[in-house]
């Protein structure tokens, strides 16, 4: 589990070159009041970035910000820069719709479409982004759901419903539809959450494989998690205002041996949270 | 291919692709604002002429005296429609009284007992809604009338209860049945009754959404004319009682709208304006209401 070599190699905080999402001074706000404030950080590419904390923290709030999906919660704005590849996502001419295919997400809770089978819903993003070549869906749905280590399992039933599959597979059928875009950066939201511990591990498993593919940013309550799958970590934490803050953002190995703030080793330490 | 290929490749299609679905978009868009615009002109016509020709009617007098026949000497003296806004109050009032405990108790049964006989009355109820009104006046007619050979207030509030019950029974099981799960099955757990989980968790986490469901019931009532026109008789005196004969606005309207005199008609416009406030004060309320009930 120890993946100290490459963490040595990282390069940290601004203008490392290598990042492919930059939050900037990044704070949220619903009507006018703060959910979180002021966070910087780079997400480097093809490592896995993992935000942790306790509930309230703004973990998810800046997760969903990365996608601009926050906007969907009325009165919601941010302030700051995100940059996706040194564009900001919130000052571009680039439609949102195109940004978003760029930027894959996968939810809490498995959210198959569940009127469509396990080919369709893999596919489902390309089609919508107007792929009609039918040999060019085949393989990507070959090929993400392949990466999303669901191929071998569902290959014999690609149009059977979705709902058919089991909690864990109906979550990699998610992450299977959202690579198949081939999305620069993967956010994941608690993607374990609803899932049990031998799915929970295959998720895992997965997301440490998929990062040669795609950028990751998950979010997790699971410490442990954060430790065993993330190479970065950002600590965040409510203040007393009730606004979330970006305590700490270091390698992941940094976070919980030899963190600069006391607040981030005792949450990692569990005292707290 | 290669994976950068792919992207690119799909980067491309969705770039091209892009302008295609914001004309579209935009097209459909347009779309969607005439059909608004055909939806609103009729509403909006229909709103300028009753504000307009009715809002000089709307005066103190108006509003408080009594219904006259105009005579040779004074045709435009048709004195005001206090005695129908009292009929109106006590028909609809004793409408609601029934009709709201009927529905939400026909509605928890229908919520517990389940099974084929619910779907046989939900169907029954749902074929009442779509019924034109005027049967359960001639219904009411038929039944109470002839056989009693008299009018009351109250034969039409009956009338009106066919036509609420169903609304509210229908919303009001749709209401609890949109309760969670989890929520009952905690009551449940903690070995509450069935009856106690029904209107201690049930009820109170659906009220908002029954409550909407009443005053939907009561808005489409209290416009109504056929269903009371011959139930309730006349009167051109303003009273509360329930089982004296009573006029009420629609019925009023109806009998001026056919009425001898153009003054009559012209006033046609003054209770079409009463009604419409009238509807719009609930709606409104209710609104508020809801919205109260939701926040706490």
């Amino acid at each position: 589990m120890d993946t100290a070599e490459t963490r040595d190699n990282v390069t940290l905080g601004e203008g490392s070159s290598d990042a492919v999402l930059s939050l900037r001074d990044v704070s949220v706000l619903f009507n006018n009041k703060a959910a979180v404030r002021n966070a910087t950080f780079d997400v480097q590419a093809n490592k896995v970035t993992s935000l942790i904390g306790p509930s309230g923290s703004g973990k998810t709030t800046l997760l969903r910000a990365m996608n601009r999906l926050h906007e969907l919660t009325p009165g919601a704005t941010v302030t700051g820069q995100i940059l996706l590849e040194g564009e900001d996502l919130y000052r571009t001419s680039v439609p949102i719709t195109v940004l978003r295919s760029r930027i894959g997400m996968v939810f809490q809770r498995p959210n198959p479409f569940p009127t469509m089978s396990i080919y369709d819903n893999a596919v489902a993003g390309l089609r919508f982004i107007g792929v009609k070549d039918k040999d060019f869906l085949e393989e990507s749905a070959h090929k993400a759901l392949s990466e999303a280590a669901l191929w071998d399992s569902v290959k014999d039933r690609l149009k059977a419903p979705a709902a058919t599959l089991s909690g864990g597979e109906q979550q990699r059928l998610c992450i299977a539809r959202a690579m198949a875009v081939e999305p620069e950066v993967l956010l994941m939201d608690e993607p374990t959450a609803s899932l049990d511990p031998v799915a929970t591990k295959q998720i895992e498993e997965l997301v440490t494989v998929l990062k040669q593919f795609v950028t990751i940013v998950i979010v997790t309550h699971n410490m442990q998690q954060a430790n065993r799958v993330s190479d970065n970590c950002a600590f965040l934490l409510m203040a007393e205002d009730r606004t979330g803050e970006l305590i700490e953002f270091d390698t992941t190995e940094k976070i919980f041996n030899d963190p600069k703030d006391s607040r981030t080793l005792d949450y990692t330490l569990g005292r707290f949270g | 291919m290669s994976s950068q290929e792919r992207r690119e490749f799909i980067r491309t299609t969705s770039a091209k692709s892009y302008r295609r679905r914001a004309l579209s978009s935009r097209v459909f868009t347009a779309l969607l604002v005439i059909a608004l615009l055909i939806a609103f002109v009729p509403l909006a016509s229909i709103l300028q002429n009753v504000v307009g020709h009715g809002i000089r009617y709307i005066t103190w007098h108006f509003l408080t005296t009594s219904q006259q026949l105009p005579s040779i000497t004074n045709t435009n003296g048709i004195g005001g429609i206090g005695n129908a806004l009292a009929g109106t109050a006590v028909v609809d009032l004793i409408a609601v009284l029934i009709s709201i405990p009927t529905a939400i108790v026909l509605a928890m049964a229908m919520f517990e007992i389940k099974g084929r006989w619910v779907v046989a009355v939900r169907t029954a109820m749902e074929t009442f809604i779509g019924l034109p009104s005027i049967v359960f006046g001639v219904f009411t007619y038929v039944s109470l009338v002839v056989t009693t050979h008299q009018y009351h207030a109250y034969f039409g509030s009956l009338a009106l209860c066919f036509i609420m019950i169903p609304v509210m029974t229908i919303n009001a099981l749709a209401a609890l049945q949109s309760v969670p799960d989890t929520l009952i099955e905690a009551g449940l757990s903690l070995g509450l009754r069935p009856s106690r989980v029904m209107l201690h968790i049930i009820l109170p986490a659906a009220r908002a959404r029954v409550f909407t469901g009443v005053f939907l019931a009561f808005s489409r009532a209290v416009g109504e004319t056929a269903p009371i026109l011959f139930v309730i008789g006349a009167s051109t005196l303003p009273g509360f009682n329930p089982s004296g004969q009573a006029t009420t606005l629609p019925t009023l309207m109806w009998s001026y709208l056919i009425g001898a005199y153009p003054s009559q008609r012209e006033a046609c416009w003054g209770i079409a304006l009463v009604l419409m406030v009238t509807v719009l004060f609930f709606n409104v309320l209710s609104r508020i209401f809801v919205a109260r009930t939701q926040r706490s």
